[in-house]
């Protein structure tokens, strides 16, 4: 059991050291990318997405930080995601 | 001494983290003047549902089955203090449920890491944590084995559990990569005694554990493109799962979990495709049993559970009614330890339509046609009008 559990972490961080030695910084087209594009590409994995006008700025200021702990989205997705929200609405 | 050996990971690594946010607690961010600014804000989310059934093999043929309504409650309690919960209400064969679906308080440590603890999802594949609500399910149904029913055996964590997480999401290159280890009280064995029939499986419903051996779990997704069209998990879960001081005690299940999403628009057939798949194996020591009769017997306890759905929406075509519509198919399959008293294998095709009313409402329509593998088929009509809000 114990071998088992330090053999899982082993290969995690070996997993996670082969995929960053390409590069661990974010490409300038990644880091360009817009709060309505992030919005379309990240939210409609898993459901389409309200309206933003359905929200206020503070009730999206919740949602989105909500959406952010449940699907792993990276800060500087949720920062531009919610901007472009509360900017729409 | 296991567990003792996992809590300590997991304390040393939370006292780190923890040491680096009141580091930076020290130097906060200007705080942006909103309109509607304010440390504590909250909102209420959520989700309402009815269902409706035709069964041509059944005594009843026609039958509105289940109504129900899931507010979420979402405080955001400073700029790093979070707490979301949410509560079920529903009816079932006309009696009114009610239960807690989560309630977790969570820490934002830094911008790679967030710490919660309660009641919670359990992060092990995608469906349970991200899919299985009823108005992000795109059919009326879940999949075969992926939504805990009462009196089955759960392949894999598919409930929610207590316990305590780390996770975060940070970008590598032009892809992306997710985190989430966590410690849950786990899955607790029926022994068989009051279901003899249910002997040797495991429900996660786990609530006030069985046992003081936690069961330690984790999820790492990946984003390969820079779109984040597709996305590929790994889960595992080990852990004790007899009850203390029984002959099962030392009994040991491992749970592993590989997951694939993929999500695109097709300018050239002018639709939305969307492309869901998941399996879930479950291994559990051999161990006695006693059957209905009394007599003792064993049998090889690993099953597997898994479906693929494939949805298309053509949302590019001017039609306005073909516009909101979306259709679905999804296979499948539940391999449950064959010797098992409630082992077997089922399979089962959905059809389906969606059709949106709005972004967040929607009427949906499925035929279900299953069958347990040399013995008996079935099959349903099912019909939800569900909302989000």
């Amino acid at each position: 059991m114990k071998k088992n559990i330090y053999f899982g972490l082993l290969l995690i961080l070996g997993f996670i050291a082969f995929v960053s030695l390409p590069s661990c910084k974010t490409s300038l087209e990644v880091r360009e990318k817009s709060g309505s594009v992030l919005w379309s590409e990240n939210c409609s994995r898993c459901h389409y997405s309200p309206d933003p006008e359905d929200y206020n700025d503070a009730q999206w200021e919740v949602i989105v930080l909500h959406m952010r702990v449940r699907s792993s989205l990276t800060e500087e997705e949720a920062e531009k995601i919610t901007k472009f929200l509360q900017d729409s609405n | 001494m296991k567990t003792k050996n996992i809590l300590a990971t997991f304390l040393t690594f939370s006292s780190l983290s923890l040491n680096l946010a009141f580091a930076q607690e020290d130097n906060p961010k200007p705080f942006e003047k909103t309109s509607l600014s304010g440390v504590t804000k909250n909102v209420i989310i959520g989700y309402a549902y009815s269902d409706f059934m035709i069964s041509p093999k059944s005594d009843v043929k026609t039958n509105f089955t289940r109504v129900g309504f899931s507010p979420t409650m979402i405080w955001k309690l400073g700029e790093k203090l979070f707490f979301e919960s949410q509560v079920e209400f529903y009816t079932d064969s006309g009696d009114l449920n009610t239960q807690v679906e989560y309630a977790k308080l969570s820490f934002i440590v830094n911008k790679y890491m967030t710490v919660g603890m309660g009641k919670m999802l359990t992060p092990f594949g995608l469906y349970t944590e991200r899919i299985e609500a009823p108005f992000i399910e795109k059919l009326p149904n879940s999949p075969l084995g992926f939504k805990h029913v009462e009196g089955s055996p759960n392949i894999g964590p598919i409930c929610p559990e207590m316990g305590f997480d780390v996770r975060g999401g940070f970008q590598i290159g032009n892809g992306k990569m997710n985190y989430v280890l966590y410690v849950a009280n786990g899955a607790e064995l029926n022994e068989g005694l009051l279901e003899p029939k249910l002997a040797g499986a495991l429900e996660y419903e786990n609530f006030f554990d069985n046992n003081s051996k936690k069961s330690f779990g984790g999820r790492i997704g990946i984003l390969p493109l820079s779109n984040s069209s597709l996305e590929i998990g790994g889960s595992w879960c080990i852990g004790e799962v007899g009850k203390a001081k029984s002959s099962y005690e030392h009994l040991n299940s491992k749970a592993y979990s590989f997951d694939v999403t993929y999500h695109k628009t097709l300018r050239n057939i002018k639709s939305m495709v969307d492309f869901k798949a998941q399996i879930n194996y479950l291994l559990v020591d051999k161990a006695t049993y006693i059957n209905e009769e009394g007599d003792p017997y064993s049998f090889e306890n690993k099953s597997d559970i898994y479906y693929l759905r494939l949805s298309i929406r053509p949302a590019l075509v001017k039609n306005p009614y073909l516009r909101r519509t979306e259709f679905l198919a999804r296979y499948n399959v539940a391999n449950l330890a064959k010797d098992a008293l409630w082992g077997g294998e089922y399979i089962r095709l959905d059809l389906g339509v969606s059709y949106w009313l709005s972004l967040r409402t929607g009427i949906r329509l499925a035929y279900e046609v299953g069958e347990l593998v040399g013995g008996k088929e079935s099959n349903a009509i099912l019909v939800r009008f569900v909302t989000g809000f």
